[in-house]
């Protein structure tokens, strides 16, 4: 087989993670690990990692290519009954030599083509033995071929902790995949995997980033060319298969919630389930629920950057997100008693929770209504969403001519406006059967009421913008 | 149009440009020709009535006509002041709409100085004004496409000395912008970027960079194996997309089709 042939089937292998795998990490010039391959001498190892991601290109699907995103192999020893690689499938299987990688790596990067590599794979053997050859894969590429720039690399489950230690000292984002946002889902779905022992990865790496620094590296010879170099610099993510599975929205985004309290992840990605594969545990999914990934992630930004809460958008008479509008919206038509709000007086939190004015926009306001009293031309000029935004609020004490009181009334107003193109595609798999929402026993909680600010790497996977 | 001569009363109005002006500045159009003649205005604090790029000039009746040598020494100084007044922020943004080269482009960044200069720091905050929105909005297109094209540029490898060689086509002047990114990027990695449309092309040994203006001779040859690592990537361009979720409208508003040309996985 050759090199173009495997590269077909393994880059077709790794297109299902949803990880849109942009790096979220700035080290040139005098950072660790720098561009000019610290301590090489003749300063040539090549990499530098913009703050914001870069994308290459975009895959017919639109998503940004940013990084090489491969398996290592596709030759499996689980039966993961979602996935196209497990071991009863008969698919091509192809392997690639570390050198193989490296070199493709190399030569991609050089020609502007990618930003850097993001490396996965199936279970070849066992957990540890695949986590060793990714080891001994990445560590080629930094020492030997001197790349400084962006490594995402997924830590298989159920790899021995020091080998997950080795590969974040290497690479410069880790991801530990749930796969599936309940227990007893991956139990079914995925027998040889557990959630105690991916959420034991998760924590080996978020002590890791904790302690960056403080640790000897188990790394040899790394002063070759980075010394000094951070441990997963770039933070850590996660994914969940969702469709797959009963669990309802509320169910997803209480764990996201957890999931991001407990390892600070820097991102959870949601991945609408396409049917690669049929099975009686899995729901009968005919087209992937693209458009309740949409509104998860959507959810999951109100909860990062806007102030929200789980509990909030989604409670016992309402599990699951509307997926006819965008949860801002939804959440603001059921409290309607909260608006119209004065947009020259509210704080930047309450400017947060009105439909149409996103993080970009409420900063404009706070900013330029120190400069005078702000109407509602101007409001529209500093790029808010005026068509959902006027039903809410008030400039100078008066509403917008011809918005609507009633309740009834606005919601079909709102409905209207919202994305009809969006509608069209279809939605199955949406929750059926009930599963409580539960806390996963071993988070512990700490309460982080930062507002954090949505970075280019975020705004990819929201392609609608701001809500 | 609201008032913005008075931004700050304190501060006496600062006039760069004035309607009843007899004359008009003529500059070479690059941007220290540009703030050297800004300074001479606030200098004699004789206003022209409006700076133009001495090559698209049209003689009229009313205007006389004033050449502008450029000097980087009163650029230089001007540009420091600006800072100190009215921040980076705001002195880089006056650079990126600059270089968009929009027509009259001139004129809205003279309005922009003059409330920026009585303002301060605050100008960056005042998007409710019209001419600071329309500096925000050039400049943020400026970025964009300088962003776009971080990702977009294509290198092939040339058989002369392992060179890289990339065509662009931008609609912004943004060669100068990228050239530091590339750099640091492959550190000691010479490479060229061609912009077909202006006709420029940046040269880089790796640690430096200088813009050219003399027409490339001869076709590039590419090398032996470029053509292989062409290849490879396409197959993984066509391989990563995933059939179920295909968007072609959505794909075509993230990278527009005028930038295809250049990028060799969309080459059939
Ligand atoms: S471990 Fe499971 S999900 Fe991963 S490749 Fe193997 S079968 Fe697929």
């Amino acid at each position: 087989m050759n090199i173009q042939q495997k590269l077909s089937i393994l880059a077709d292998s790794a297109k299902y993670d949803a990880a849109c795998t942009s790096s979220g990490v700035t080290r040139n010039r005098n950072g660790s690990g720098t561009g000019n391959g610290a301590g090489s001498g003749t300063g040539n190892g090549a990499g530098s990692t913009l703050a914001s991601g870069i994308c290459h290109s975009f895959s017919s699907d639109g998503r940004c290519i940013s990084l090489l995103k491969i398996l290592m192999t596709n030759i499996c020893c689980f039966d993961c009954k979602y996935c196209v690689n497990r071991s009863s499938n008969d698919v091509e299987r192809a392997f690639f030599t570390p050198m193989e990688i490296a070199e493709l790596t190399m030569n991609f990067y050089r020609r502007n083509y990618i930003e850097g590599l993001f490396l996965s794979s199936a279970v070849l053997k066992n957990p540890d033995y695949t986590m060793e050859l990714m080891v001994e894969t990445i560590r080629m590429l930094r020492f030997d071929y001197r790349f400084a720039g962006y490594i995402h690399a997924k830590s298989i489950p159920g790899a021995d902790p020091g080998l997950v230690r080795q590969l974040g000292e290497l690479t410069d984002r880790m991801s530990a995949n749930i796969e599936l946002p309940s227990k007893e889902s991956l139990a079914k779905l995925a027998p040889q995997k557990n959630y105690p022992s991916i959420l034991s990865s998760m924590a080996v790496i978020q002590n890791g980033i904790q302690n960056r620094g403080q640790l000897p590296s188990p790394v040899p010879v790394r002063s070759n060319v980075s010394s000094g170099r951070s441990f997963v610099p770039a933070g850590q993510s996660t994914q969940m298969v969702i469709g797959a599975t009963p669990e309802n929205d509320r169910h997803i985004m209480t764990l996201a919630e957890d999931l991001y309290r407990s390892f600070h992840l820097k991102r959870i990605f949601y991945s609408a389930y396409i049917p690669v594969t049929s099975h009686p545990d899995l729901l009968p999914v005919t087209v992937p629920p693209l458009l309740r990934e949409h509104r998860l992630y959507q959810a999951d930004w109100l909860l990062r950057f806007y102030g929200f809460t789980a509990r909030e958008l989604l409670d016992d008479s309402h599990p699951d997100l509307d997926i006819r509008m965008d949860p801002k919206c939804d959440w603001a038509l059921r409290h309607l008693d909260r608006f119209p709000v004065e947009i020259n007086t509210v704080p930047y939190e309450v400017l947060l929770r009105i439909p149409g004015i996103g993080v970009r926009s409420a900063q404009k306001i706070v900013r330029s209504r120190r400069e005078g009293l702000l109407d509602f031309e101007h409001l529209r000029k500093l790029g808010v969403v005026m068509k959902r935004a006027v039903f809410f609020i008030t400039c100078k004490g008066r509403k917008s001519p011809g918005t609507v009181e009633n309740a009834e009334l606005l919601r079909s107003c709102l409905l209207k406006e919202s994305d009809t193109r969006l509608v069209s595609l279809s939605t199955f798999g949406h929750s059926q059967g009930e599963m409580k929402p539960r806390q996963l026993s071993m988070f512990e909680s700490s309460p982080e009421n930062t507002i954090w600010l949505p970075g280019r790497e975020d705004r990819q996977k929201c392609l609608t913008g701001e809500m | 149009m609201p008032d913005r001569r008075n931004v700050n009363p304190d501060i006496p109005a600062f006039r760069i440009l004035d309607e009843n002006s007899s004359f008009i500045y003529l500059y070479d159009g690059s941007f220290e020709g540009l703030l050297t003649c800004a300074a001479r205005s606030l200098k004699f604090k004789s206003p022209p009535w409006d700076i133009l790029p001495g090559n698209t000039w049209q003689p009229d009746f009313f205007h006389s006509p004033v050449q502008v040598a450029p000097s980087a020494e009163t650029a230089g100084r001007f540009s420091a002041w600006l800072q100190r007044r009215m921040g980076m922020d705001a002195l880089v943004k006056t650079y990126y709409a600059f270089i968009s080269g929009r027509p009259g482009v001139e004129r809205m960044l003279c309005e922009y100085l003059e409330t920026g200069i009585s303002a301060g720091r605050r100008i960056d905050d005042m998007l409710s004004r019209e001419e600071v929105h329309r500096i925000e909005m050039l400049a943020m297109n400026v970025t964009r496409e300088y962003h776009k094209h971080l990702g977009f540029i294509r290198f092939a490898m040339l058989k002369n000395r392992d060179l890289l060689y990339a065509r662009i086509k931008p609609a912004n002047h943004i060669l100068p912008l990228l050239a530091p990114h590339f750099i640091d990027r492959l550190p000691g990695q010479p490479w060229i970027i061609y912009d077909e449309g202006r006709m420029l092309s940046i040269l880089s040994d790796g640690y430096r960079w200088f813009l050219n203006d003399q027409i490339p001779d001869g076709i590039p040859i590419l090398k032996d194996d470029e053509k292989t690592w062409q290849e490879l990537w396409k197959a993984f361009y066509r391989n990563i997309g995933i059939a179920e979720r295909e968007n072609q409208k959505l794909m075509q508003s993230l990278m527009p089709k005028r930038y295809w040309k250049n990028m060799i996985e969309l080459q059939m």
